[in-house]
């Protein structure tokens, strides 16, 4: 006969599975959210949003803790950000990327004059390897600790650090007079 | 942390999508169409045929339909998004679908009458033919009889607009009118609504001449509720709330641009012209009028599809600043305008203007293909 496992709690104590409603519900403003910032504009936020939740259903089964399924979703968001990124980075390559105007971008009861330096970041970040801009925001949009930001690129900490120390520099450049 | 990453992390809230319950809902139905598009295609035995028959819905909901068979009741395809039913009222109703892209939906009421439910959406054009008379819809339930030459409309809720020999007017929930119709039994007919009398204007009156709409139950309120309201993302209820447009409670800079806002966020684009040429008009000195003109512009050409009177405001927004944040969006968005407009030469000079003044600007692929000089 086999011995219990210790190292798992009975199955009275195991909390049922995360369903898709609830899921959505507490994190898709979230992931929205993540999204728009990475991205930079509004129209491919549904898109990225859809495509994390139908990829988090393949894995639902699993999830029971919250704050787990939290992390979980944000580097998925992260990692389909990151290929939209690239995808348009191609595209403008190709002059095929459509450009986004300032509405997109920013909340509208911003200041003209905040607005505007929002948009001067986006359209210096527009310019940079997707790499830095990813990280470069989920460290100072975000707010994220470095070793977060590493785990979410899937990079060392190490190379997180490097990228987002280039994009900064990059940034300030930019923006000085 | 240096000063850029402490006012980058300060304005995060400043970049956020404009999520809303309705948003959620349309996304959360994707996510559960995706998720049973893909148990169907796993599931399936014969997975080949379970692949095309997926193909086939997919291409068939993007190629548009014309002149489409008399049906009973129709609806969105299944790959569009579910927003809206067409039903026929009665045995001898024919309703036809005239045409089905992503941007309109057309159906014509050929005999009898149909019932429409429709969900705004404001990329799309949701339009019903009846005779001479044709409904346009800003997101309601309605019903359009055919009567005579036109159309007796009678809308459950929401707001329709209705076309006739070059005039048109708004209907609100629980008004019917019968069209083709005189311009003062318009007025008469749409009085006896219990939102007050619907706008009749001449399409040459202009959009800055069209008087604020119908719908907006609240018009005699002189309170700030509607401000406060729109502070909290209340859009909606803040443009059933807020004074008309030209209203002497509406004067401060602040004010006119949150009522713009509020149209726009609450799906009414055509109530934003007003507020914002007051602006332009009242307060052209103010350093919010460029943004003003630049947001009026963007209106014009991407919501009203007047790219004429839009290149015109990002004219204005270039000559209030110059220099300013905004001067080369609203350049490079004054080509693609007078492209649009079908003034091909003035869009070239512009686009050559721009390319001399940003040579490596973020809008230059867009600016040289509206302008016509790849």
């Amino acid at each position: 006969m086999r011995k219990p496992d210790a190292s798992r709690p009975p199955l009275a104590e195991v909390p049922p599975p995360l369903d898709l409603d609830a899921l959505f519900e507490r994190f898709a403003p979230y992931v929205a959210s993540i999204g728009k910032r990475l991205l930079g504009r509004d129209d491919e936020v549904d898109d990225l949003v859809q495509e994390v939740f139908l990829t988090a259903l393949r894995g639902i089964h699993g999830l029971r803790d919250p704050d787990a399924a939290k992390s979980w979703l944000a580097t998925v968001a992260v990692r389909n950000a990151h290929r939209r990124l690239r995808r348009r980075q191609v595209l403008r390559w190709l002059g095929l990327a459509d450009e986004v105007s300032p509405d997109e971008l920013v909340d509208e009861s911003v200041s003209p004059e905040r607005r505007a330096k929002l948009v001067r970041i986006y359209a210096l970040l527009d310019r940079l390897p997707p790499d830095q801009r990813v990280a470069w925001i989920l460290r100072h949009v975000e707010g994220e600790r470095l070793d977060v930001v590493a785990r979410l690129c899937g990079c060392s900490l190490a190379t997180a650090k490097r990228r987002i120390t280039a994009a900064h520099e990059f940034i300030e450049r930019g923006l000085a007079p | 942390m240096s000063d850029l990453g402490r006012w980058m992390e300060a304005s995060r809230d400043d970049v956020r999508p404009r999520w809303s319950g309705e948003r959620a809902q349309a996304v959360l139905g994707s996510v559960r169409r995706g998720a049973r598009r893909r148990r169907v295609v796993r599931a399936a035995a014969a997975g080949l045929v379970a692949t095309a028959v997926l193909l086939a819905g997919a291409l068939g909901a993007r190629r548009a339909v014309v002149g489409g068979p008399a049906v009973a009741q129709v609806e969105a395809p299944a790959a569009a998004a579910r927003d809206w039913t067409a039903a026929r009222v009665g045995p001898e109703g024919d309703l036809r679908l005239i045409e089905v892209t992503p941007a309109r939906v057309v159906v014509r009421v050929e005999r009898g009458a149909a019932r429409f439910e429709v969900r705004h959406a404001a990329s799309r054009v949701f339009r019903v033919e009846a005779g001479d008379v044709a409904v346009q819809v800003l997101g309601t339930a309605f019903t359009v009889a055919r009567a005579g030459a036109g159309a007796e409309v009678s809308v459950e809720r929401g707001r329709v607009r209705v076309f006739w020999a070059g005039q048109y007017a708004d209907l609100g929930a629980g008004a019917r009118g019968t069209f083709p119709r005189a311009q003062m039994a318009a007025a008469a007919d749409a009085g006896a609504t219990a939102e007050g009398p619907p706008p009749v204007v001449a399409p040459d009156a202009g959009l800055a001449a069209a008087p604020p709409v119908a719908s907006r139950a609240a018009t005699a309120r002189p309170s700030r509720a509607w401000a406060a309201l729109a502070e909290l993302g209340r859009y909606d209820e803040a443009y059933a709330a807020q004074p008309p447009s030209g209203a002497a409670a509406l004067r401060s800079v602040a004010d006119l641009l949150l009522a713009a806002d509020v149209a726009r966020l609450s799906h009414h684009p055509e109530a934003a012209v007003d507020p914002l040429r007051r602006v332009l008009d009242e307060h052209r000195g103010d350093p919010r009028a460029p943004l003003a003109a630049f947001t009026l512009g963007r209106l014009l050409l991407d919501d009203l599809g007047t790219p004429l009177d839009a290149a015109r405001a990002f004219a204005r927004a270039r000559e209030l600043d110059p220099d300013g944040p905004l001067s080369e969006d609203a350049m490079a968005r004054e080509v693609e305008a007078c492209s649009r407009a079908g003034e091909t030469e003035r869009a070239r000079v512009l686009a050559a203007a721009y390319l001399a003044r940003h040579p490596d600007g973020r809008r230059a692929r867009s600016v040289r293909r509206f302008g016509g000089i790849e």
